[in-house]
């Protein structure tokens, strides 16, 4: 029953006709207001207080000051850019694909990826589809999705926009209002798409989400060097204080089980404080998923982070029992490596 | 000799045999269902055509130049599933090649090494594997030798034929030199590169339509990294398009119709000839081309779904399948995917992708370690040495781990994109008769046509195979020097269904015998006399390389054997 390409959800259910909102400027964070600018250029399909309660789950995917330094889903414009998407076709080229070749970040005195591409029918019909839905053709819009989760929300948790941060967390966690639970995982998907995107899709201002995680950005037309391709400088990766396990033990480890334990490991060994536990070899090998183009599958059925957590659970359900065949086929490849190694280290081979 | 040809998809297979047609003096019309992506198409030369590609991976991620889930979907399920009645377990877009003009070399990797001698003789050198369909292929390497040249030539192949093991060359003779040398290695891959010599192995750089000097007027890449599900911005990349489609055009013998979606291939009464081609425009509108010849070039999915969706009275089962063979033998590469964790960035991204190929876990392997799985032997495929991973691919995947918010945050921080580097080993898939195509009962396309359902399950083979190479994978990747720790992933192991992947074979058979094979060594069906199948459906088995060069030799193979030989 294993198939990991495909979003199982029927994420796109019929229409509705929504609210176009006026603008939102302020939104309540943690310790007080937050200055939100908005783009007068990006077309908007929310109503504010939708809008404002958007925001309020968009700061939980990636939140920004006060909680850390380095800046925010909202403060890179991840919740305008979700609106502009659901207004997608109120007016003029819809902001689904950027143009090429070149943004001006690379060398280039145009900046190509401003001038968005027109659709032919083909994306404009699927385009449509999955923004607006069709109840005829059984398929839910995003903006259903958005509008009647986000109303779920305020309704169901009064007050949600203003409450501090770590509460907004446990709500969206906890939740079990399906309405709900699909628009958080819909917003989770939009809001990294956004706050990793090329910053013209209306997300990632500044290139703050890029330099957040040290990601170069796009190079073209300059591209590397061959010295900045052979000799690269030497970077090493950031000491997070507290660690990163601390992180996943406070937030989410009871959440989230035994993955979180080896995960941690894993990521505690990235970050330099230690060797790689045995147990992350067995339990996190889906990591290396996203160097490849394999990655691409999980996320085929359209990139629903939902449907990729239930695909990598079920790829990775047959090691939680020990036992299992998948188990001791993965522990017989783990033991020969090791001996594979040894070898080659008493051939004086290695390091 | 009727020189005029209905060519049905063009993508890399499509593309080259409209090339070969014109220049053999043919008239060639091409129908696909995707769009041209690349101004200037027909109209300038390769050199001078614009794209609407970028370093832009949300465009990637929104299907950009892929069939759309929503409007074709593939539909799915394992042999399991088959076997108790299970119409489906899944709707999406699973397998799905690129749908444009072009086809999926507008956004391909462009790793281009060429099968083995051994590849072509397997049942007779190896014999038999019990439940698997193993088939030596009707033509040899020596067949396919010349146009392995002239594609080389063509879309400008880089490597380093000095660096590469005699076995190699062995098994892949070559006559000339590559085009041009390789562009820089990458810091990352090369210390995966070193992991791999303190086993023994010999990496050398993996052979690639990547430009590492002007060649074709177009410009040598410059290492942005963004390669695989990226079109280069640049035009650095040979590819169907560029080194194929757009010079068919301009020779004004051939036309290629975009957003033609083809469902139906026409026969006379008796059966014995196609007629016509049957498509739908986008808006449903019902066109009829009539064709004196026809070449299905649709990849192995859609091809058999072609012949499939054209079953008639004198063709009931489909066309070309009094074998009952157009369908089966659906081959996907497993991939192991392995990885190397470093305590600093190794800048994987900063490099022309996958820059070192390893080909010592070819095979096959029969020693008691594979005699222990309760098989014959095992065979292998080439390891793709090098990837990185851009900042979104991995917060999607991390998020699955980690849900959202700081603990995210942070992991990303640290670098998980800066401090692994990845390789992948192309698994070789053993043919089997109950991996197949067919037609989905009950799912459609936007145009109300049956969808194409996928049964697949791997063979014990897949799964012995992922064991036992996957270890040799993983002390490659702790070997590299400075590496904290290694990754692995055998989908096999882990997976009872198939696992997404842009390499795919099999489905339309060719052999020399009308009851076990659906073509001719021709690519001609063997039910009719004027049908090619010219993709890697064609092939018996499938070799644990990238296709894609093996696609394009073929191609040209069967166009040529069409023009100089027609019917036979």
């Amino acid at each position: 029953m294993t198939d990991l390409t495909l979003s199982r959800r029927g994420l796109l259910r019929g229409a509705t006709a929504g609210a176009v909102g006026a603008g939102l400027g302020v939104f309540a964070g943690e310790t007080g207001a937050i200055a939100v600018s908005l783009d007068p250029a990006l077309p908007r399909y929310l109503s504010a207080a939708e809008l404002k309660t958007l925001t309020a789950v968009v700061d939980r995917v990636v939140p920004g000051q006060p909680e850390d330094l380095a800046v925010g889903a909202v403060q890179v414009g991840c919740p305008q850019a979700i609106d502009a998407l659901l207004a997608a076709f109120q007016g003029g080229t819809p902001r689904i694909f950027a143009g090429g070749p070149f943004s001006d970040r690379g060398g280039s005195p145009v900046n190509h990826f401003a001038q968005f591409l027109p659709l032919d029918p083909y994306e404009e019909k699927a385009w449509r589809l999955r923004i607006q839905g069709s109840a005829a053709e059984g398929v839910v819009g995003f903006q259903e999705i958005y509008t009647r989760g986000l109303r779920a929300l305020a309704a169901g948790v009064p007050g949600f926009a203003i409450l501090p941060g770590p509460i907004r967390d446990l709500v969206l966690r906890g939740t079990q209002d399906p309405a709900v639970v699909a628009m958080r995982d819909l917003a989770i998907t939009h809001a990294l798409e956004f706050y990793f995107a090329a910053p013209e899709y209306g997300g990632n201002r500044g290139t703050g989400g890029w330099k957040a995680v040290g990601f170069e950005g796009d190079r073209q037309p300059r591209g590397y060097t061959r010295e900045e391709v052979e000799n690269p400088e030497y970077a090493p990766l950031p000491i997070l204080n507290p660690p990163l396990d601390t992180w996943l033990a406070s937030l989410v480890g009871s959440l989230l089980g035994a993955v979180t334990a080896t995960v941690s490991g894993l990521l505690s060994a990235v970050s330099g404080s230690g060797s790689l536990p045995t147990a992350t070899r067995t339990s996190a090998p889906a990591l290396s998923l996203s160097t490849t183009e394999a990655a691409y599958g999980l996320s085929a059925g359209g990139g629903d982070h939902a449907a990729v957590r239930e695909a990598l659970g079920e790829l990775l359900e047959p090691l939680t029992d020990p036992r299992s065949v998948a188990s001791q086929q993965m522990a017989r490849l783990h033991d020969r490596a090791a001996e594979l190694v040894a070898e080659a280290k008493s051939r004086g081979g290695a390091r | 000799m009727t020189r005029e040809a209905v060519v049905i998809g063009s993508g890399a297979a499509g593309s080259a045999v409209a090339w070969e047609l014109a220049h053999q003096g043919w008239n060639v019309t091409i129908l696909e269902r995707g769009r041209n992506l690349r101004p200037g198409l027909g109209e300038v030369p390769s050199d001078e055509l614009g794209t609407t590609y970028g370093s832009d991976e949300l465009k990637g991620v929104r299907n950009y130049g892929f069939p759309d889930p929503l409007l074709e979907p593939y539909t799915t399920r394992t042999q399991d599933d088959a076997a108790n009645g299970v119409a489906r377990t899944a709707t999406g877009a699973f397998g799905q090649l690129g749908a444009a003009v072009g086809g999926t070399s507008l956004h391909y990797n462009a790793k281009t090494p060429r099968f083995w001698k051994q590849d072509f003789s397997m049942l007779t050198d190896h014999g038999p594997v019990e439940g698997a369909q193993v088939a030596d292929w009707p033509i040899d390497y020596e067949d396919l030798e010349p146009f392995y040249d002239l594609v080389e030539q063509r879309i400008g192949v880089q490597g380093d034929r000095s660096a590469m093991p005699a076995r190699t060359l062995e098994q892949a003779p070559r006559q000339h030199d590559f085009v041009m040398g390789p562009n820089p290695a990458g810091r990352a891959a090369g210390l995966l590169a070193a992991g791999a010599r303190s086993i023994g192995w010999e990496p050398y750089p993996f052979p690639a339509a990547v430009n590492s000097e002007t060649f074709d007027g177009r410009p040598a890449c410059n290492s942005c990294g963004l390669c695989s599900g990226f079109g280069c911005p640049i035009n650095a990349r040979g590819d169907a398009l560029v080194s194929f489609l757009n010079p068919a055009l301009r020779t004004g013998r051939v036309r290629v119709i975009a957003r033609a979606f083809v469902d139906r291939i026409e026969t006379s009464p008796d059966g014995s000839r196609a007629v016509a081609v049957l498509y739908r425009e986008l808006d449903g509108t019902r066109r009829r081309l009539p064709a004196r010849t026809v070449v299905v070039a649709g990849s192995p999915i859609n091809t058999a779904r072609l012949l499939l969706l054209s079953a008639n009275g004198t063709h009931p089962n489909g066309l070309g399948n009094s074998s009952d063979q157009v369908g089966r033998n659906m081959m996907f590469h497993n991939f192991t995917q392995g990885a190397s964790v470093f305590g600093y960035d190794v800048k994987s991204l900063r490099s022309q992708s996958t820059t070192y190929a390893i080909d010592d876990l070819l095979g096959p392997f029969k020693g008691p370690e594979v005699q222990a799985f309760g098989l014959p032997y095992i065979v292998g495929g080439v390891i793709q040495v090098g990837g990185g991973a851009p900042p979104l691919t991995t917060a999607k995947m991390l998020s699955a781990y980690l849900g959202h918010g700081m603990p995210l945050k942070q992991a990303m921080k640290v670098g998980t994109h800066a401090g692994i580097v990845g390789s992948q080993l192309v698994h070789q898939d053993l043919p089997q008769a109950g991996n197949r195509v067919d037609l989905d009962p009950s799912v459609t396309d936007l145009h109300g046509t049956p969808a194409a359902r996928i049964t697949y399950s791997p063979h014990l083979h897949e799964i012995a195979a992922s064991v036992y190479l996957g270890a040799r994978l993983e002390a490659m990747h702790l070997l590299a020097p400075g590496a904290l720790g290694a990754l692995i992933l055998p989908f096999p192991i882990l997976n009872k269904g198939a696992t997404y992947t842009a390499h795919l074979a099999g489905t339309a058979r060719m052999g020399t015998d009308p009851r076990t094979s659906v073509c001719a060594p021709s690519g001609r069906l063997h039910d009719l006399d004027n049908v090619y199948v010219a993709d890697a459906s064609t092939w018996p088995t499938y070799p644990g390389f990238n296709p894609t060069l093996t696609i394009m030799a073929n191609a040209i193979r069967i166009a040529r054997g069409l023009a100089t030989n027609p019917g036979e």
